[in-house]
């Protein structure tokens, strides 16, 4: 790492209050408001492993699409996982956190990509992996923001400001996207909130659209950073997470399961669901996202990541276990609209009649 | 303080209310079909087919230049025949 950075004094802040300072060449970590840390880092020793926790968990991953020349295009030469958060500040669409010099009078007003403009260089360079507009006066700074370096991931994606949303555009299949696209329609159907994506083709390339729904008062706190305050990796039913999720929204989180089984969706992993901060506060399951590996499982013997057990299993779990919230769940209005005709209709125009018929057989398994 | 403590204390109704105003819409199991934009999707397909046909029309006439029966044969010439003919 570069040596002048070494010896400058950093701090991860929330908005304007300073979480804790660390210094990366004495290795040294001092807690300002202990209250303030990001769930992922609580009941863990106070050392400077939070740092490095903090940035890895943070930071976009090495095989993601595009990435090294996104890494390239903001002027990053060592991309040690803490350089690259002081780089781009840890600036994140995600929540409120983000990293500063210690003595630097700079606040989060002033830098935060919610209100502040982020390049759009960059984010064509990363939707892209086009090289033409890096140049040395796109390199990430104090007056160029990114939100490239914070995200998660494999396919190349950016996001995008149109007007006053920002939206995150992803280059996918059609197939994925048009699952991404039909999903929302049977959330809607299952009462559980869910983002709206459409196709487009951006840059040449076609890509699935969303709005990006965090902001200040919105924060997303993904599944990642609860299995990590429980210090565990692993997704099962039988976990302390699982617990949680159903103890904060019970109705919502089954749901989620109910649609992932229908679809037979093989990505609900650790970042593609969480909890819906609101204030600081947590309310409740995030609106679903993702949705692009909806109608790749092959049947419902296949793995299902949040339980650690089968789709069919996972759906017999909710039956029996936690019957007292399924049966709360107005499945019989649920089977009238996705036999309908005019959701037949919309799903076949997005998907095959295989697909549908899949779709409807564990339907009648609900 | 334990994940318990940071839990928001909100009716439901005052959490579908938040979830409204973040996605524009209520989630309560009615379907907008009305909202579903066809027209994006026709046009993918649009753009689909006339990529396909793009290919087709380049590999036939590889195929004819240098005499190939193959599809991927025809497929390898590609940029020999691009700078034969000038093409960027």
């Amino acid at each position: 790492m570069n040596t002048m950075f070494q010896k400058i004094e950093y701090c991860l802040k929330y908005k304007n209050d300073i979480v804790f300072k660390f210094n990366i060449e004495q290795r040294t970590i001092t807690m300002v408001n202990q209250g303030l840390l990001p769930i992922s880092l609580q009941n863990k020793p106070i050392n400077f492993g939070l740092v490095q926790k903090f940035c890895s968990d943070r930071i976009l991953m090495l095989n993601r699409g595009y990435c090294k020349e996104i890494l390239t295009a903001c002027g990053i030469e060592d991309q040690s996982d803490i350089n690259i958060c002081i780089m781009c500040r840890a600036l994140s669409f995600r929540d409120n956190y983000w990293i500063s010099r210690t003595n630097k009078k700079e606040t989060w007003e002033h830098v935060n990509l919610y209100e502040n403009n982020f390049s759009l260089d960059i984010s064509h360079i990363a939707l892209t992996g086009n090289m033409q507009r890096a140049t040395i006066d796109n390199e990430i700074g104090d007056k160029i923001f990114t939100g490239e370096l914070t995200g998660k991931g494999t396919r190349a994606k950016c996001y995008y400001r149109t007007g006053k949303k920002v939206i995150m555009i992803k280059n996918e299949t059609k197939p994925e996207i048009l699952s991404e696209v039909i999903t929302y329609y049977i959330a809607q159907a299952l009462g559980v909130a869910c983002s709206k994506y459409e196709i487009r083709n951006m840059f040449g390339k076609e890509c699935s659209v969303c709005e990006i729904l965090t902001c200040e008062e919105r924060e997303l706190i993904p599944c990642r950073d609860i299995l990590s305050y429980y210090n565990t990796n692993q997704m099962s039913y039988k976990g302390d997470y699982y617990s949680f999720f159903m103890s904060i929204d019970p109705i919502n989180f089954m749901r989620m399961q109910i649609l992932d089984y229908i679809t037979l969706n093989t990505d609900r992993n650790r970042d593609n669901f969480g909890i819906l901060a609101y204030n600081g506060k947590m309310l409740g399951l995030y609106p679903l996202f993702d949705h692009d590996s909806c109608f790749k499982g092959k049947s419902t013997n296949g793995n299902y990541f949040p339980t650690g057990i089968t789709f069919g299993k996972t759906l017999e779990l909710l039956k029996t276990k936690y019957c007292q919230y399924y049966n709360t769940i107005p499945i019989p209005r649920f089977k009238e609209i996705v036999y309908s005709g005019s959701f037949k209709d919309i799903f076949l125009k997005c998907k095959s009649v295989e697909e549908y018929d899949g779709m409807i057989k564990r339907v009648n398994n609900l | 303080m334990g994940l318990e403590g940071l839990k928001l204390q909100v009716s439901n109704e005052e959490r579908d209310s938040i979830i409204e105003n973040m996605l524009g819409k209520k989630f309560d199991g009615n379907v907008d079909f009305a909202d579903f934009n066809e027209s994006e999707i026709i046009n993918a397909t649009k753009r689909e087919n006339a990529k396909n046909e793009i290919v087709d029309y380049i590999v036939g006439r590889i195929k004819e230049e240098y005499q190939l029966w193959d599809d991927g044969e025809a497929l390898l010439k590609w940029d020999e025949y691009k700078q034969k003919h000038n093409l960027k």
